[in-house]
């Protein structure tokens, strides 16, 4: 774990934000809701899965952060830091062990904690319509 | 045809639309070719084929019904592809994709004010969205320095005000309620509107002419997202960061058509990753405006990202 960023995992990660589509009219306020914040989850989770993008959505960078927009529910969701680092190893990967790994050694967490806030975060998104979980081949 | 120059394009006119000029050296970068606003029957047919009833989006601003009308899935427009956009009663504007003709027909409640009340303010921005490729901010703008911040706020969040108080203190105005930017060359520009700001609430008016118009499109600066705090607050200017960024900006992109969502979300990504964004706090008090005036323009001379 050497140069590994110490990150309080469970609130970063929990950090999600959802602004619903607004129809122009520049006098209508936003329809605005902030989502609640992911809850560790209570028991070990499977590694043994693929993570799978919803073909509705897409995602943009915005200064080391990042937007998901779900093209089907027309909802936005914000990515903390550490949000889009996962985000950016499900691109890369889409192995659940394999990027659990690679957490582990990027960030100074400890295993079950670091299981419990994947695991939250990809519930979430799972919940979300943002990606499907698969068993590994 | 009376030459104007609005929204850094030039438009030829059969009338005068003001009775003062527009200044041709706004013109945008990237502008191309002029537009014409000719009257259906002046030499010519409005394009409205039958399909256009399949397509049509309607809404609802400055207290009358508008109605969007096109052929296909709507869509940034492509070559060839009939628009009309109908402002109930008013007026309709028609045109072809890839053309530079609009064509405007009065309505039984239509008279030249409305008409150019409605041509300048809503129809304009709404093309060169779907022609041109600008996208829009409701937003007032000004320059400090020659260079152009952005004041953001909801509806009587108080920008035009703040934006009239600058440009009395001698700052060009852009625009006191929509800025057309563009992307060129990694930068993101703002653009001059049309020379007129409405400090006050009334619908279906432009506003008072102003002479201290920005004449150059430039690259944006700063975006300055306006929060009200008591009479006696004082100012505190913040830098937003991250995806909080996109989150400002996200509910004052001005056309969020359905089918401009993935376009809006990349653009405004891009815009919020590439711009620098503060929340200013402070005091909702007229007799104070020359503090946040002052606050403002001393942080926009030293504004860098954190």
């Amino acid at each position: 774990m050497n140069g590994a960023r110490v990150l309080e995992l469970s609130i970063d990660m929990g950090c999600w934000l959802q602004v619903a589509d607004i129809t122009y009219c520049s006098n209508f306020p936003l329809r605005y809701t902030v989502l609640h914040t992911a809850t560790p989850a209570d028991k070990d989770m499977n590694l043994n899965q693929t993570v799978i993008f919803s073909p509705e959505v897409i995602s943009q960078e915005v200064s080391g952060e990042t937007v998901l927009l779900d093209l089907e529910s027309e909802c936005y969701f914000g990515l903390d830091a550490v949000g889009t680092r996962i985000w950016q190893l499900i691109r890369a990967s889409g192995d659940l062990r394999t990027i659990y790994s690679t957490l582990l050694d990027e960030y100074d967490v400890e295993e079950t904690q670091l299981q419990s806030d994947l695991e939250s975060l990809l519930t979430e998104a799972c919940a979300r319509g943002l990606i499907t979980l698969h068993a590994a081949p | 045809m009376i030459e104007h120059c609005l929204y850094g394009v030039k438009v030829d006119c059969d009338f005068a639309l003001f009775d003062h000029p527009t200044p041709v050296s706004a013109l945008a970068p990237g502008a191309h070719s002029a537009l014409e606003l000719r009257q259906v029957g002046a030499g010519a047919a409005a394009p409205l084929p039958e399909s256009l009833a399949e397509n049509v989006l309607v809404y609802a601003t400055h207290g009358r019904e508008l109605y969007l009308r096109t052929d296909r899935e709507a869509a940034r427009s492509a070559t060839g592809q009939p628009w009309h956009l109908e402002v109930e009663g008013v007026a309709s504007f028609s045109w072809t994709g890839g053309e530079s003709v609009v064509y405007y027909q009065l309505g039984d409640k239509g008279n030249r004010g409305l008409l150019v009340f409605w041509f300048v303010h809503i129809f304009l921005p709404l093309y060169l969205t779907l022609e041109r490729g600008y996208d829009f901010i409701h937003a007032a703008s000004v320059e400090v320095d020659e260079q152009p911040i952005l004041f953001i706020a909801p509806s009587t969040g108080g920008k035009s005000t703040l934006g009239d108080y600058f440009l009395r203190q001698g700052h060009p105005m852009l625009s006191d309620d929509k800025v057309a930017t563009f992307l060129e060359h990694g930068r993101f520009y703002a653009v001059p509107s049309h020379p007129h700001h409405r400090p006050f609430r009334q619908f279906e008016v432009l506003g008072n002419p102003i002479e201290h118009f920005a004449r150059q499109a430039r690259p944006i600066h700063a975006f300055y997202v306006l929060d009200q705090a008591g009479p006696d607050s004082g100012i505190e200017i913040t830098e937003v960061t991250g995806f909080r960024k996109f989150e400002q900006l996200l509910p004052n992109y001005l056309f969020s058509f359905h089918f401009l969502q993935e376009q809006r979300l990349r653009w405004l990504a891009q815009l919020a990753d590439q711009s620098l964004v503060y929340r200013v706090r402070r005091p909702w008090n007229l007799e104070r405006m020359h503090e946040t005036y002052t606050a403002i323009c001393a942080h926009a001379r030293n504004a860098t990202s954190s």
